[in-house]
């Protein structure tokens, strides 16, 4: 009878101490944040060994084993693949395919849709590197890049429709930041190749910087439509996203400010100098923030933190692709539409904030 | 966490929706900070992922977590004072009430957290990896690093000391 009581009250304290469900997307936003910079190590050559020493391959038949081992062995060995590689095909058509049917939910098919996006455009950067980019190449990377950030539109109004415009407004940012690093970054080997006696693969970067360009422009402003909705949303609904942002940003521009003191030496003097610039940016932008918070102003400080963390990650890969290609980091550019107090009382009077405005912005 | 990379990442998400609520919890019923126990489950995520990350071994992912949150949540004690069950009474109680039938019955978590804080902490962290977090003695002997066997004797003098207390005090006054 006691231990029932007991159990009873337990039973009814699990019912009251307990995760909202925006706290726990706010924290499943962070730890996938946090993988997304901690990416999995993958084992080098002696995977194969590790592979058949911890799995159930051994109690296999030696043909079972030996078979699993080449089909892991090769799909593995394609994740490093370039296009014009013989196993290029396997990781653009078997494993990012099979990966892609693992994630579950609309927002980790976005996110892996955006890894999708950088992948093809660092292999973009790579391969122009190498001066590797035919035409063919060109217009297969422009395919493939177009469907990815197609999908990631289609999942983000998806979020966007379930009212959750502050989740579609982070993956509207994250995937317009890669863009515009990426576009930086191909600019200048463009810039570079266009000296060398064979213009055509400068031509090529030229055609897919004009791509690049368009989905910058369609993601931008799929962005300010996620704005104006976060905007229009309660103040009060907004509180706990916005405090729950603050954190993560002000972790991403220490881990940026870490790697860009880490990597110093390899970056010159210049790009240091921007790459310490944008982040002065991104600070000052978070203070702008703290103040909107103070005020309650949730909102407003919500879109300021995403606006960081924008700059912060625009600025990430932008070191890392001057460490690579030994180019300079540009100063971000700012393209955003400015919130006043004014604009605030005035919205909260014409929007009729149950309704999100999903049409605006999308395509 | 057997597979090969690629899965790791799908696996951790979901083991995340099964455990952070328990994990939360966890954290909340030793710090008895609703924005602590959330940055204290937070980071025994981070942490638990990096390791995974770094191609190191996990069997037991739930177990990990539980055992990595205790060690923030030690360290974290050894850094600060430690919160005295009085202290969190004078700053008012404040869980997340969302039907008005606890406000009657004064909160259980109250309550429970009472009884468990009267018992000696070897015996409060079995008590509650048990029956608040619905752990296996299996699993909580990887936890606290303690044999199968000591764990089954530690809840059994736990639940003696639980039913002595309950016995001195009607269960709806405590």
């Amino acid at each position: 009878m006691i231990f029932r009581k007991f159990k009873k009250l337990i039973k009814e304290s699990r019912r009251e101490i307990f995760l909202e469900e925006r706290e726990r997307g706010v924290m499943r936003s962070e730890i996938l944040d946090f993988m997304k910079n901690h990416p999995v190590i993958l084992l080098k050559p002696q995977s194969f060994l590790y592979i058949f020493k911890y799995s159930s391959i051994r109690y296999s038949s030696a043909f079972a084993a030996l078979s699993l081992v080449i089909i892991f062995g090769v799909s593995s060995a394609a994740n490093n693949a370039l296009p014009g590689d013989v196993l290029y095909n396997v990781k653009v058509g078997v494993n990012e395919k099979v990966l892609g049917l693992l994630q579950v939910s609309d927002e980790s098919k976005a996110q892996y849709e955006i890894k999708l996006t950088e992948t093809r455009l660092e292999e973009i950067e790579k391969v122009s590197s190498k001066d590797n980019l035919d035409e063919k190449a060109k217009d297969d990377f422009v395919l493939l890049l177009n469907k990815s950030i197609k999908k990631v539109q289609n999942y983000s109004l998806s979020i966007e429709n379930n009212n959750n415009p502050e989740l579609s407004l982070k993956i509207n940012s994250e995937l317009e930041a890669s863009l515009n690093a990426h576009k930086e970054i191909l600019s200048e080997i463009s810039k570079e190749k266009e000296n060398e006696k064979d213009s055509s693969v400068s031509d090529n970067i030229r055609g897919l910087l004009s791509n690049v360009n368009d989905n910058i422009s369609k993601v931008q402003k799929n962005r300010q439509g996620s704005e104006d909705n976060v905007f229009a949303k309660s103040s009060t609904d907004v509180k706990e996203s916005a405090e729950g942002k603050l954190k993560a940003v002000e972790n991403k521009v220490n881990e940026v400010s870490n790697f860009i003191e880490k990597n110093k030496d390899l970056m010159g003097e210049e790009s240091y100098d921007s790459a310490k610039a944008n982040l002065d940016l991104a600070k000052s932008t978070i203070e702008d923030g703290k103040n909107d918070l103070d005020a309650e102003n949730y909102n407003s400080a919500f879109l300021k933190f995403q606006k960081a963390m924008r700059i912060a990650q625009e600025t990430h890969i932008s070191v890392k692709g001057s460490i690579d290609f030994k180019i300079n980091v540009p100063k971000v550019k700012e393209s955003d539409k400015v919130y006043e107090d004014d604009e605030i009382r005035s919205k909260e009077g014409e929007i009729n904030t149950d309704q999100p405005i999903h049409s605006k912005g999308m395509w | 966490m057997k597979h090969v990379s690629g899965t790791k990442e799908d696996e951790f998400i979901q083991s995340y929706e099964k455990y952070s609520e328990a994990i939360f919890r966890h954290c909340y019923y030793r710090v008895f900070d609703r924005e602590k126990a959330k940055d204290f489950a937070q980071e025994a995520f981070f942490r638990t992922w990096k390791y995974i990350s770094e191609g190191k071994q996990v069997d037991n992912i739930r177990a990990f977590v539980y055992r990595t949150a205790n060690n923030i949540i030690i360290d974290e004690s050894r850094k600060n004072k430690p919160v005295s069950l009085d202290s969190i009474m004078e700053k008012g109680f404040s869980p997340k009430v969302e039907d008005l039938k606890f406000i009657e019955n004064k909160f259980a978590s109250q309550k429970l957290i009472k009884i468990i804080n009267s018992l000696d902490e070897k015996y409060r962290d079995v008590v509650m990896m048990k029956y608040i977090d619905g752990l296996s003695s299996k699993e909580i002997a990887q936890i606290i690093g303690e044999k199968e066997n000591n764990v089954y004797v530690r809840i059994h003098r736990a639940l003696e000391k639980i039913k002595e207390i309950l016995k001195n005090y009607d269960i709806q006054e405590i």
